[in-house]
């Protein structure tokens, strides 16, 4: 809800969800879906390689020219 | 660590009947510029706040509603946590703010060039909002306006 109205004045957003269903309902235009546990949307503490790659995988979502909702699974296994 | 189907009963049925609004379509703002032209400010329902700051309510009915700004100088072991959140144990925050706030790591994005810049500032909610109308009317589009004001170009959220 607060990424749809940053979204609504003109900003572009990007989000991480722990919870898929969640997401389908709210829509957010675009959202990575990562297979961690909740407090954990980075994955693990001290692990700046596993990090960067959510955050990677998030912003490649920005290159995307669906129209949204954008809703894409992490490539990354648990 | 636990994942919404290692909740128990409770907490899974509290999350499948929390009061989230279903919306048929997306806003959609697209960005039309290079990452490495864009300004990125970050967002997070983390509960973070600064020394000197009011902590969140955790007793408040319905959920805190407000936010705090969080300095994009602050040294991120200074970053203190207030969440109601049944199902949130910040343990491994305490350990690795990056976990849910990732600062450093974007600091090293700006520093690699791959964004242009960070914003001078964050903002921090709390989450756990069971009564989001206050969120939805007034303190989501307070920080929208600020991000407008501090020229972002992207807005990056993360939950707990």
């Amino acid at each position: 809800m607060i990424q749809r109205a940053i979204e609504d004045v003109g900003i572009t957003t990007v989000s991480i969800t722990l919870v898929e269903n969640v997401a389908k309902r709210i829509k957010p235009p675009r959202v990575l879906s990562v297979p961690f546990g909740f407090g954990h949307p980075l994955g693990e503490p001290n692990n700046p390689t596993l990090q960067h790659t959510v955050i990677s995988e998030a912003l490649g979502l920005l290159e995307n020219n669906e129209p949204p909702p954008i809703l894409k699974r992490s490539l990354i296994s648990t | 660590m636990a994942s919404f189907n290692d909740l128990g009963f409770l907490d899974r049925h509290l999350i499948r009947l929390y009061p989230f609004k279903k919306y048929n379509t997306s806003p959609n703002s697209p960005l039309n510029k290079p990452l490495d032209q864009t300004r990125i400010a970050l967002i997070t329902t983390g509960g973070f706040y600064m020394d000197g700051q009011q902590p969140f309510n955790i007793k408040k009915l319905g959920g805190d509603c407000s936010f705090r700004e969080i300095a994009n100088s602050i040294n991120i072991q200074d970053l203190l946590i207030q969440h109601s959140s049944s199902v949130y144990d910040p343990s491994d925050t305490k350990t690795d703010v990056n976990l849910v706030f990732p600062l450093v790591r974007f600091r090293e994005l700006e520093d690699k060039g791959i964004i242009k810049s960070l914003n001078h500032r964050h903002f921090s909610f709390m989450g756990s909002i069971s009564r989001p109308k206050q969120l939805i009317n007034h303190t989501a589009p307070q920080v929208a306006k600020l991000l407008i004001d501090d020229k972002v170009d992207v807005a990056f959220l993360t939950p707990v």
